[in-house]
């Protein structure tokens, strides 16, 4: 009997969510994270609202199934995913070290509904005069598909700021990668 | 699940069945079909995934949808197919299945042109040779007596109808072979896989808006 008040908020809640459209983006964007991005006018923009499981937005060419680069900016304490039942979510901490961001990102990936993402080795990345870190991850989607993905991160002051690409590792990681390094390289960070 | 993935759990061999008497011997088999069903059983204690309806819902589609296709000769990826189990080529009929999914979600462009499963496709093709893959993939919810009464009169008291949970929807996507690319996707709502006669109706329906 409970199902039927928890039925009408969730349609409430889908009306909401109707209004926040894909957006095809021209030129800079702030993509509901702390710091901007150009983007080409092939990829679609999906504001934060959009994401079910985490904060930030994304952009997508094909579906979010198929490829989407995800832009989130963490405070010291927040939590990459939205909040869930009886779930701990893992937090940046300002402290974090690479090893420490690269797990906050896997672990999250993995309570969203990916499985075994791992990290790959954490190379340094210089963006926009900050330096930060990178590296490739490597999962399953839900339904098993080898899933690659490369993150960027970027510490400045108490913050993190994240770039995260994520496609099938069949065919549509290496045919986006340029495009994704080529958005990397023109994040433009606060001072 | 796909035949595919449930082949993997299973220690029998390897078979493939090819139909289609009608052709020349010496041109491959026109289709690779897969088929992939999801029922779910719709109770007031949760959803739960109907094994049985499931199954019979994916035998009957591909039973259905090889005989429509058999004029061209049709390669089944059974239960029992060995090739099919192995990594790679369980990772293309995945990606099928991913692309199939992400058609209908929200995307850069309204065309097909971007989805494709590259060259991942030629991996299928080292265990049969075919000219294009049919994926038919159905899924839907059937509720119970008892999540059906409650839903009933929860609409009589609020004027909600929560009776939306229950569906049905089945999709056919065709790749090229030669590209990868995802030529036809169609897709059809209703219908119940799970009789034979029911997966004939929605084959019926999904060929009428194939233009071949």
């Amino acid at each position: 009997m409970i199902r039927t008040p928890v039925l009408v908020l969730m349609a409430l809640c889908l009306a909401a969510c109707g209004t926040t459209g894909l957006q095809v983006p021209e030129g800079r964007l702030a993509p509901g994270a702390g710091f901007t991005v150009d983007i080409s006018d092939d990829w679609a923009y999906r504001s934060p609202s959009s994401d079910q499981d985490m904060f930030g937005g994304y952009v997508t060419r094909d579906g979010v199934h198929l490829n989407r680069i995800h832009f989130v900016t963490l405070d010291d304490g927040d939590a990459l995913l939205r909040p869930v039942a009886n779930i701990e979510r893992p937090v940046f901490l300002a402290k974090a070290d690479e090893a420490e961001i690269a797990g906050l990102l896997t672990e999250s990936l993995n309570i969203a509904g990916y499985s075994n993402m791992l990290a790959g080795t954490v190379q340094s990345v210089s963006v926009d005069g900050h330096v930060g870190i990178a590296f490739e991850i490597h999962g399953q989607s839900e339904n098993g598909l080898d899933i690659k993905g490369y993150a960027a991160a970027f510490p400045v002051a108490d913050q993190l700021h994240l770039v995260v690409f994520l496609a099938p590792e069949l065919h549509y990681y290496d045919a986006l990668y340029q495009s994704v390094q080529d958005l990397i390289r023109s994040v433009d960070l606060p001072d | 699940m796909l035949h595919i993935l449930k082949a993997c759990l299973m220690a029998a061999g390897f078979t493939l069945t090819v139909s289609g008497g009608a052709r020349s011997q010496e041109m491959p088999p026109e289709f690779l079909l897969v088929s992939d069903a999801d029922v779910e059983f719709l109770t007031t204690r949760g959803d739960i995934r109907h094994s049985d309806w499931s199954d019979a819902a994916e035998r009957n589609l591909e039973a259905a949808l090889s005989a429509e296709l058999s004029d061209g000769g049709v390669v089944h990826a059974s239960q029992r197919a060995g090739c099919f189990d192995e990594h790679d080529s369980r990772q293309v009929i995945l990606l099928a299945q991913t692309i199939a999914v992400s058609v209908d979600e929200p995307r850069f462009t309204e065309n097909l042109d971007g989805l494709t499963l590259g060259s991942g496709i030629a991996q299928l093709q080292a265990c049969a040779d075919f000219q294009r893959l049919a994926l038919i993939s159905h899924d839907a919810s059937m509720a119970s007596s008892g999540t059906m009464i409650v839903s009933v009169a929860a609409a009589a008291l609020t004027g909600f109808n929560a009776d939306r949970d229950q569906y049905s929807r089945t999709r056919l996507d065709v790749f090229d072979t030669r590209t990868g690319q995802l030529m036809t996707h169609i897709e059809v709502r209703g219908g119940d896989a799970r009789s034979e006669e029911g997966a004939t109706r929605i084959v019926s329906r999904l060929m009428s808006g194939w233009d071949q």
